[in-house]
């Protein structure tokens, strides 16, 4: 990884500890010297954030990647944190099961990473993010105990659910040592459904995409920029925007499905394109990898969250302020992920970033930056804007880390 | 005592209160009634700032509180330990906001489930948790304990559909989790308040996720002979990759009881039945359909029949739903369990379920949720008699035991309240109980809202709190 593209991490030393015991010792002897502990999996998000407020060491997990136990007639597994993303599908595919999150470094993601940055993409709309598919997690706490909560039933309601806490709390509050997930079975069939559109349509048309018939499980929208990204090029695309809408289901579910949409909208003027598996299987693993691409140049990368029923017009107000922006939105969702052009200034990358933050907050959302040059997080909005619970959080941090050694200042509001 | 009843008066006036004793006799207990205990007061709140100066008063008189929405727990969760006062939401039922577009809704903690999906049906809509209490519990009550119902099976339990909330934290300060967008950043402090048992402070609205309706159902009625056909049954559609709607167990002899109360035409001399019901869209659901029908035969079903009418269905979920009102013509009194294993264990769990209810001379019956491996069994007995009283509850710790055993958990939706509060040492070390206790040191410090609640408090002693535990009498 280049060093632009990682936190100010020279002076830590790393540790890759071979199993529990070893990584709870490395925590202990870390309290014992106050120093920082920056968890690691497989360091391919290690641009995200704030540098840590202190000097310490990093804890990579890769080798604690081990299957505890899959059993695949109750769809659940359980395994050890660092186990790489690819590794579990592949395990998980042999029993014609899955997890039904994108990840967008395929091949490279550790779960536990995966999990700690709470990672989605595309099939988010329709199949939900990893809170709802993580059933048990254990923990190496502050004292170097690896403690648990939740189980290995599907369905578990005895205790406080650290499950939900600690996905997407950034390794913020202890370290991610093991996990149950439920799985669900591979779907039988998938197809996409191509629109090409003028910025006239976009809005109209994703009311109506809100409104049909069938049940997308994924409705993506990307702009001629992201359209001219090599991830999307052999698609020989060249509209304003095109809408991708994917289905997972049934064989003759996808057919009808497919097979109603196009007519649905027929009346849009612009080209329709459908793609059946398996040729759709590499657009599906391209929009999931969008948000992790590197524009050359380009300096950041936001992620906004906004209302699905905004994704139109703050998408126009974005290509707007920046007209070199390379935007993609999981519409149906409400999440837009853009790279700024490589020819922007510092201000004027400011200047959009605070007026996009403002519009999104407007509308209840936020805009977070998962990469920027590592100079400019000193006055950028690196996790948005902060919210009034950021209180809570904070208790909750002082009472789960009380010596803030786990990615000391980090995350929100430096936490 | 009489300078906070003065406060609270003031704050929610004289009509919005209960303090004589033979009203708050309804506010002794919920649906777990072996232990009671009255609280001094009872005050109904209309607004958020009402519900954060009635804690700024408990606080300030060092008075206990508890958040409460129809009482219909069925662990204790009510039961206000050491007396106080109970914040009823009930009066709290406005349905604010309901954003079709975006699929969310703003809604107050007393709103009725049922109300909710009532209130979204003619736009295409329904609220996805559906407990079998819908009819009568709240959302903010279903927040608070994270329930499930037959259709989570598909659509996932209450904290896969909250999205955010309005929140009056024990020290009396209003915070907001989430919102009506996804993804905000920091801790997903929603996540950890839905299930908190009321033990983070008091829920006062939530954002919730609307789901649109499926265009159509299949829903099917497996007659098995035996327990073992049915539940092989169940564990070969999981294991199959099918992910139906609802899968639901009935045996023969809450059968027997439903029949009595609902007349839908139940097969009285099967050994147990099975409700399948996959929705979604008309391409391919009766391809599905008839790949559950096929397993069944397989696993022994003597026949599958169809509820193929919309009025079959609702008679069926009806009969299903109420299935606890109706064992009340098998005996006097007793006692629904909930425990969880691991799907391919339903089958020997039933076994020694039978097992135990032979060894203690019980009658037990089964009705569940059965796609989860979400059991619960239904101890029969008299209350009259103390010795049929200590068998249930010997037994009842028998077959949760056993849930742990097999690698499971003591409570799948119904929570720890009060009732198993002794359970937790067997699912969970001293070093996970002291994380939990941690957390929630982080909202509730002082230990005023919703004291002795879920986790165990250090030195108490099992075996002698263990005669006052029981479920839902
Ligand atoms: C016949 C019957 C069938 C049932 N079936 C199911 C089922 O299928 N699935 C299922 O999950 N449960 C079921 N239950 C259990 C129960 O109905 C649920 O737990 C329900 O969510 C409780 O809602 P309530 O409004 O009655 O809450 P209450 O019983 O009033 O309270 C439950 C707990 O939540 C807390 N609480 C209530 N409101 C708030 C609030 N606004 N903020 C913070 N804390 C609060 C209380 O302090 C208490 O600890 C059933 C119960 C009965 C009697």
């Amino acid at each position: 990884m280049p060093l632009s593209e990682s936190l100010n991490l020279n002076s830590f030393q790393t540790k890759t500890p071979s199993d529990v015991a070893e990584a709870c010792d490395i925590i202990r002897h870390s309290a014992s010297t106050l120093d920082a502990i920056v968890p690691s999996g497989s360091g391919s998000k290690m641009h995200i954030g704030y540098s840590p407020s202190r000097n310490g060491v990093i804890l990579c997990t890769k080798n604690l990647n081990k299957l505890v136990d899959y059993p695949a007639r109750d769809m659940t597994v359980t395994v050890q944190a660092g186990i790489l993303v690819k590794d579990l599908t592949e395990m998980l595919n042999k029993e014609n099961q899955r997890l039904p999150i994108d990840d967008p470094y395929p091949g490279e993601s550790s779960l536990g990473g995966l999990l700690a940055t709470n990672t989605s993409g595309p099939r988010r709309f329709g199949w939900g993010t990893l809170r709802d598919y993580v059933i048990g997690i254990s923990i190496l706490n502050d004292e170097g105990r690896e403690t648990k909560a939740g189980g290995r039933v599907v369905k578990n309601v005895a205790g406080y659910d650290f499950c939900k806490l600690h996905t997407g709390a950034f390794g913020t509050l202890g370290i991610i040592s093991q996990v149950t997930l439920k799985v669900r079975p591979n779907p039988e069939a998938s197809s996409m459904v191509l629109l090409s559109l003028n910025s006239a349509n976009v809005e109209s048309v994703l009311d109506r995409v809100h409104t049909t018939k069938t049940r997308p499980v994924a409705v993506e929208l990307l702009n001629r920029n992201a359209l001219q990204q090599p991830l999307f090029k052999n698609l020989d695309l060249s509209s304003d925007y095109c809408l991708f809408v994917g289905f997972e289901h049934g064989a003759e579910a996808v057919k009808w499905q497919t097979e109603t949409l196009a007519p649905e909208l027929s009346d849009v003027p612009g080209k329709i394109d459908i793609i059946h598996g398996p040729s759709d299987s590499a657009i599906w693993r391209n929009l999931g990898m969008f948000q992790s691409t590197r524009i050359p140049g380009s300096p950041l990368t936001f992620k906004a969250n906004i209302p699905s029923s905004k994704v139109a017009s703050w998408c126009a107000l974005a290509s707007d302020t920046l007209p070199g922006l390379s935007l993609q939105s999981h519409a149906g969702s409400g999440i837009v992920f853009g790279h700024l052009p490589g020819d922007v200034s510092r201000q004027m990358a400011f200047d959009a970033i605070t007026l996009l933050l403002q519009k999104a907050v407007r509308y209840q959302g936020n805009l977070v930056i998962p990469y920027c040059l590592e100079d400019w997080k000193s006055d950028f909005p690196v996790w948005g804007q902060v919210r009034p619970d950021i209180k809570i959080m904070r208790k909750v941090k002082e009472s789960l880390d009380p010596k803030a050694m786990f990615n000391p200042g980090r995350f929100v509001d430096h936490i | 005592m009489k300078r906070l009843l003065d406060s609270l008066k003031n704050i929610v006036g004289p009509d919005a209160m209960i303090t004589a004793a033979s009203e708050l006799m309804v506010y002794e207990c919920d649906g777990f009634t072996i232990e009671k205990n009255r609280p001094d007061v009872v005050v109904f709140p209309t607004t958020t700032e009402q519900v954060s100066r009635i804690v700024d008063a408990c606080n300030y008189f060092k008075v206990p509180f508890l958040p409460r929405g129809a009482g219909t727990s069925l662990a204790g969760g009510c039961l206000p330990v050491g007396g106080g006062v109970v914040i009823s939401l009930a009066r709290m039922k406005k349905i604010f906001d309901v954003d079709y577009r975006n699929r969310c809704a703003l809604i107050e903690a007393g709103v009725i489930n049922l109300w909710l999906t009532n209130h979204l049906k003619p736009h295409g809509y329904h609220f996805a948790p559906d407990p079998s209490s819908q009819g009568a519990c709240t959302i903010g009550g279903n927040v608070a304990t994270n329930s499930g119902g037959p259709h989570t099976l598909k659509y996932g339990v209450t904290v896969n559909h909250v999205m955010g909330v309005e929140f009056v934290m024990p020290d009396g300060e209003i915070i907001h989790t989430g919102g009506p967008v996804e993804d905000n950043p920091g801790y997903d402090l929603t996540g950890v308040i839905v299930g908190s048992e009321g033990t983070f402070g008091v829920a006062v609205k939530s954002w919730v996720r609307i789901t649109r309706n499926p265009d159509t159902y299949r829903t099917l009625l497996g007659v098995f002979n035996s327990v073992d056909d049915a539940t092989n049954t169940i564990s070969e559609i999981i294991g199959a990759g099918i992910v139906p709607a609802a899968l639901e167990m009935l045996d023969q002899m809450i059968l027997g009881a439903l029949e009595d109360a609902f007349h839908f035409g139940f097969p009285l001399d099967a050994g147990a039945i099975l409700i399948m019901e996959v929705d979604g869209l008309e391409a391919g659901i009766d391809t599905e359909a008839e790949r559950i029908t096929s397993i069944a035969v397989k696993n022994g079903a003597r026949e599958v029949r169809k509820a193929d009418t919309e009025a079959k269905r609702t008679l069926l979920w009806k009969a299903r739903k109420q299935a606890f009102g109706a064992v009340g013509r098998l005996a006097s009194s007793f006692c629904t369990q909930d425990g969880v294993v691991p799907r391919s264990k339903l089958p020997h769990i039933l076994r020694e379920i039978q097992k135990i209810g032979a060894k203690y001379d019980l009658k037990i019956c089964n009705v569940f949720h059965a796609g989860d491996g979400n059991i619960h069994p239904i101890l029969l007995f008299d209350e009259r008699y103390p010795d049929q009283v200590k068998r249930v509850l010997e037994a009842s710790g028998e077959i949760l035991d056993e849930c742990i055993r097999v690698g499971g958990s003591v409570t799948g939706e119904h929570g720890i309240g009060v009732e198993k509060i002794d359970f937790m040492a067997k699912l969970f070390s001293p070093d996970d109980i002291a994380m939990m206790i941690r957390l929630r040191n982080a909202f509730n410090p002082t230990n005023n809202c919703s004291p002795q609640k879920m986790l165990p408090t250090a030195g108490a002693c099992i075996e002698a709190s263990k005669a006052g535990r029981m479920a839902a009498m």
